[in-house]
Order: structure tokens, then sequence, then C-alpha cells
């Protein structure tokens, strides 16, 4: 299972892509990244798609590979929330390991901004979103009520404030800010943080993802074929996920991401050390996501995330990079497509290609996603080949 | 003035708990031989398949955590924020989400006592238990 490696990778600024269709959006993504991996279109033998809220079809990845003027024997379109990026990377490796498929193409993308109305995208996540249809829904709970009430949680079992929420979401900001695909770059301050309007409380509207147009495309073969390609090797060297549950009723806690396992896994098929781990990107669709999934991946003590952040030790130059990209909370929040910056992001680092943000020294990363409300999760551990 | 929800989804597993709300009860899910509540409902118990029992808990309970939406997105909550969604653990240990209502959304605290209250649905069949503070 150690054998695949990342060879092609695109993304485009996120945001708002008028005039741009969800179908148009894919094809240039994947005809970039292969481009970037140096391949053909016809080379791809299997593709994995989501489907995207946007521009649904029967099935995604075949109206795709139509798009395209393709025809892979294989096209999948997995469901996995923000878990996917890990779903859809170890369904390229288990293809390629087995010998289904010598190129995976992946593509996830969505345009909840400028083809839904953004108020609609949200209406949606209410209604098909991390919400119980039966016993959740008659109480008009808010994706950011559900996330307010672990935020309320945490806030008392660990006598967090504001302070700690706004720590995150600065972090991101100002990491947002350096970098070119990045949707919000306005910068933020703890009193523009605390300007902004409460949305479900103690979550004000900079604890929320903005809603972007946006995702990328990502091109998976086995090492031994990406020697001989055009990008330095980026070997994908484990994965781990983990699920105790969907719904928020049913968590057996309010303050426990439940994340760590996806690490422990992964790290145990890599053969590698948390201390290995040179730079994170976690999954962060509000503030507090990010200082719980931050903590039960180890990264910092329990309740310890915020002042983490406010002592610089996730800056680029810190003790442990981390969403050096902006997070979802600033680099953008595609939809369906949310967290496959965070795959982008560790690959560009890892060849070397950041230009002025590239870290220093990166090995090993460590790309984190969750589905849910902390409902599952999947993560990733590539290293430089 | 309480208002009327719409009704909840009235023939999936939960529909017995709506119908005792209507009746002023509120029954929850049991598995005997595990001696386990059963919460969302899953029909059978997902343990040891033995079919579940719907047993009247006291309604007492308390706020384990919440949060005040101020924001809508349902179209018929839309006139009613700022509202209260919490979790709420009964006496008898097994947690649900709901509505604490009948005061200002800033008077709910964490671990406040809070008793049940049902509310009418668009259904005349199916009522809702939501909770109030307690004095």
């Amino acid at each position: 299972m150690t054998d695949s490696a990342i060879v092609g990778i695109a993304e485009l600024p996120q945001g708002k892509m008028p005039g741009v269709t969800p179908m148009g959006l894919h094809s240039t993504l994947a005809r970039m990244a292969l481009a970037d991996a140096g391949l053909h279109a016809r080379d791809v033998d299997a593709i994995i798609t989501l489907s995207p809220r946007s521009d649904p079809y029967l099935i995604h990845a075949t109206a795709l590979a139509e798009f395209m003027g393709i025809a892979p024997p294989v096209a999948l379109t997995v469901e996995g929330g923000g878990a996917a990026p890990a779903v859809m990377t170890d369904m390229a490796r288990m293809m390629i390991a087995g010998g289904r498929a010598k190129t995976v193409l992946v593509v996830s993308a969505d345009m909840p901004l400028s083809v839904v109305s953004r108020n609609a995208y949200v209406n949606t996540l209410a209604d098909a979103g991390p919400v119980h249809p039966d016993i959740e829904r008659p109480y008009g709970p808010s994706v950011p009520s559900l996330f307010g009430i672990c935020a309320r949680a945490y806030m008392d079992q660990y006598g967090a404030t504001d302070e700690d929420l706004a720590a995150a979401a600065m972090h991101d900001r100002r990491h947002a800010m350096a970098h070119p695909n990045a949707h919000m770059r306005q910068p933020m301050t703890l009193e523009s943080y605390r300007a902004t309007q409460m949305i479900a409380d103690p979550l004000r509207l900079l604890d929320c993802t903005p809603v972007s147009d946006g995702g990328a495309a990502v091109v998976v073969t086995s090492q031994e074929r990406a020697r001989d390609l055009r990008q330095p090797l980026v070997k994908v060297l484990g994965a781990g996920f983990c699920a105790a549950r969907l719904h928020l009723s049913a968590a057996a806690s309010l303050t426990d991401s439940g994340a760590g396992p996806s690490l422990r896994d992964a790290l145990a098929q890599a053969g590698r050390a948390a201390a290995d781990i040179d730079l994170a990107l976690v999954y962060d669709c509000f503030t507090i996501a990010l200082l719980m999934n931050i903590e039960a991946l180890g990264l910092a003590p329990p309740g310890g995330a915020g002042a983490a952040f406010r002592a610089g030790e996730f800056n680029a130059d810190g003790r442990l990079p981390l969403n050096i990209h902006g997070g979802l909370l600033s680099h953008g929040y595609p939809g369906r497509a949310a967290g496959i910056s965070n795959l982008v992001e560790a690959v560009v680092q890892l060849r070397g290609q950041a230009g002025d943000r590239q870290l220093k020294r990166v090995e090993t990363t460590l790309t984190h996603g969750m589905g849910g409300v902390f409902a599952t999760h999947g993560t990733l551990l590539l290293g430089k080949g | 003035m309480a208002m009327i929800h719409s009704a909840p989804r009235g023939n999936r597993e939960a529909r017995p708990h709506w119908v005792a709300a209507r009746e002023g009860r509120l029954a929850m899910p049991f598995c005997q031989p595990c001696n386990t509540w059963n919460w969302p409902p899953a029909g059978a118990c997902p343990h040891c398949g033995t079919a579940l029992t719907w047993r009247d808990c006291s309604g007492e309970g308390r706020v384990v955590s919440f949060s005040i939406v101020r924001r809508a997105v349902q179209p018929e909550w839309k006139d009613h924020a700022p509202y209260v969604v919490a979790i709420i653990e009964l006496a008898e240990g097994v947690r649900l989400l709901s509505n604490v209502v009948d005061c200002a959304a800033e008077a709910v605290t964490m671990g406040a006592a809070v008793q049940v209250a049902f509310h009418e649905t668009t259904d005349p069949e199916l009522g809702l238990p939501v909770f109030r503070l307690k004095d």
C-alpha cells in the first residue's frame, strides 16, 4: 500500500467564478492536473468525483468523463463529506495497488456561490447536511448552531473564550492573505472579528467559513511510474479513517472531535511517528472545529489550541506550520469539495513549489478531513520522494 | 405564544415519540435486555437486535449545552429567531436535541434544570417535546 504517488495537481483561485459552469470547472481542473503531471486525458483509466450540490448527475464521474470525451473503465462518485479527499486518494491507491487502474484522476469541485445562491446553499445544508431529518430538523438547528453547541461545551469545559476562537480565525486569515488562491484576504483583527454579527452563539460570522466556488484535481499513479514523470516525487505514505456516528444527537462527547484514531492508523500504515510531521492541514469548517480537531489529533493539549495559535506555534516559522494556505475559514469553502485544498497545499509544499510561502523543511505532511459535525475523519500522510 | 411547528416525519422510526408527545408523554425507545436507551431510534436495538419498547420518561433534565440561533435557515423558523437549540440530558440518562422555550434566550445557562413541555405541530396526530427552564 506504500506504492502510490500524487503526480499532478490543479487549483484555481477560490471565490466567485462568474461565467463558469460546474462541469466546465471540473474539466478545466482535470486537464490542468493532467498537464501538471505531463499526462493526457486518454491515460486516465479511473476517475473519482464527488457529486457537487450545484450540479447533480446520476453518475457524476461518468458525466464528467463524457464531458471530457474520455471513457475510463472505472468512474466512481463517492459520498464522504469533508473526509472525501482522503477517501478518494485512498481508493486511488487501492485501485493502483490492486492492478485495477494505472492513472487515477480525482476531481473535487463545487460552485455553491455562483450556481446555487449562497442562501439556497446554506438552506440545503440545514435540510440535507448534518441535521438528522427525523429527530433534529423539527427544532430548527442551523449547521452553525450544531457547532455552536460544541463550542459552548468546549468553552465551559476548558474555560476557553472567544479569544481562542478568534485566534484560529485570525491565524487562517493572516496566512490566506499571502496565498494567491485564497478567497478571503482582507486583514482580520480581534476587534473586527468581534464586530461581526452573532450567527449561533457563541459563533460569530467570522467563526464560519465563507461559501466559495472552487475545488481541485489530483492525479494519482504508482511511485514507479511517477519517477518517470515531470514533477518532484510526492508519495502517499499512509491513510487512516474513523467514524463513530453521523448525527450530533448520537455523540458521546461534545468536546472530543474523535479525529485521533484516523491519524494513529495513518501513522501506523506509513511507519512514521507524530513527531515526523512537519506540516499539518486540518479541517476547519468552523473555528471550533479547528481547535477541537487539532487537539484530537494530538497537535496541541486538550483546551490548548487557542493558546498555541496565540503563541505562534502554528505559524509558517513556528513549531508546527498549520493551515498555512488559510484553511476552509479563509482559503475558501467550496461546498462538497471542501478539504481538497488541504491536499493541494501539502503537495505544493512537498515539491518545493510554494514560492515566497515555501517552508524550509517539509518531509512529511498531515492532511485531515472531517465529515458532518465531528462525525467522520480521514487523514492522509504524504512524504517527499 | 407557542409556535405551531412543521410536523416531523410521521412515518419513520421516531413516530411513537411524536404520537406520545401529542398525548402529553415523553416516550423514549429502550432495550430491556441491554438496559439501555436507544436514540436516535433504530427500530431494533443495534447491539442485540431486540425490538425496542417505548418508555415514558419523567420529563426532567438538564441543559448539557446549547446555542442561540440568530439567523434561522429553515423557512418556518425565519420569524422566530433568536431561539435556543440545546442538547438535553434527561434524568433517565438519555440525551436528545430540542428547544428551550418560554424564556429569553439569554436566560438559558449550562447545566440549567429543565422540564418537558409539548408543542402542537401541523399534523394533529403528532406533537413535539420541548423544554422549559424550571423555576
